[in-house]
């Protein structure tokens, strides 16, 4: 269940479907914090291609980060998508810079780029 | 709680919190903001699972936060789905346009131009830059003047973002 919903996270966050991705991210991280759910204990995703399983990596360390909880083991042995990419499109390349410079830190160790407050929910 | 709620469900909810307001012998005001006021206020078609408000009135804002809880019982939603989780977000509180009113109950959004500014200081995916690009095409006027109008605006420690994100959303709106 929760592994079909990171595979949607993924396909919704590389189409930049934001609203209903930032809803699952709302429902993963409540069920994270009242103990409902453990992020460690996810399994790796059966994903198609390694830079789709870089970003589920990258999403579940960004996850665990919020949730006070420790990411799988497997996330660290993904390593780096072959190419970086920008989660956010629109105003490349003048917000480029910005995108790095502030990018989350799972997000940038896994080779993606995005705006602070990416899936943040507030 | 797992869907995104929609345009009539906020507003049926709010109905149902001014209706609660009315028979505890109080009216309620909010300032909205975010993706509700998008919703109600500007046509967006999503929104988000909460509902961003400041409490104007009553002076009791606790008062209608019960009564959010009593409106979440009966929807099987989160007792926090209205919030002022974008407080910070906001250094003046302003009413904009009339988006919703019923009985017991009146909702401000924020004016536009704050809108525009917290999405600009936000900007955190695709989502804050559609909502920014709705918001852009009810500000009318040449660049300086609409940029003076969401400058005062934006939160302190966020010009610098906030001014190259209006940048990319100008030149991206071809005006």
């Amino acid at each position: 269940m929760i592994e079909e919903k990171l595979i949607r996270l993924v396909d919704l966050v590389l189409t930049e479907n934001m609203r209903p991705a930032r809803a699952i991210v709302m429902e993963l991280l409540r069920d994270a914090r009242t103990g409902k759910i453990q992020l460690s204990e996810i399994v790796q995703p059966n994903l198609l291609g390694h830079d789709k399983l870089a970003l589920c990596a990258a999403l579940i360390e960004h996850l665990a980060a919020q949730a006070g909880q420790a990411a799988p083991r497997w996330t660290k042995d993904v390593g780096v998508a072959e190419t970086p990419t920008y989660l956010v499109k629109f105003g490349l390349p003048k917000m480029k810079a910005f995108y790095e410079s502030e990018s989350p830190e799972p997000f940038r160790r896994h080779g993606f780029y995005a705006p602070a407050g990416y899936l943040v929910p507030v | 709680m797992s869907d995104l709620l929609t345009q009539s469900e906020i507003e049926d909810a709010l109905q149902e919190l001014g209706k609660l307001a009315r028979e505890n012998g109080t009216a309620i005001e909010l300032i909205m903001v975010g993706g509700a006021a998008m919703a109600l206020g500007y046509g967006t078609h999503e929104v988000t699972k909460d509902v961003d408000a400041y409490i104007l009135k009553p002076p009791e804002a606790r008062l209608v936060r019960q009564f959010a809880a009593r409106v979440a019982e009966t929807r099987n939603w989160d007792a926090d789905w209205l919030n002022d989780g974008a407080k910070g977000f906001m250094d003046k509180i302003e009413r904009g346009k009339l988006i919703f009113r019923s009985p017991g109950i009146k909702v401000y959004a924020a004016p536009t131009a704050q809108l525009l500014a917290m999405k600009l200081s936000a900007w955190r995916d695709q989502a804050d830059i559609d909502d920014a690009q709705t918001l852009l095409k009810y500000l009318p006027g040449s660049f300086d003047p609409v940029w003076d109008s969401v400058r005062k605006y934006i939160p302190k420690g966020w010009e610098l973002k906030a001014k190259l994100a209006f940048e990319v959303l100008w030149e991206a709106s071809e005006r």
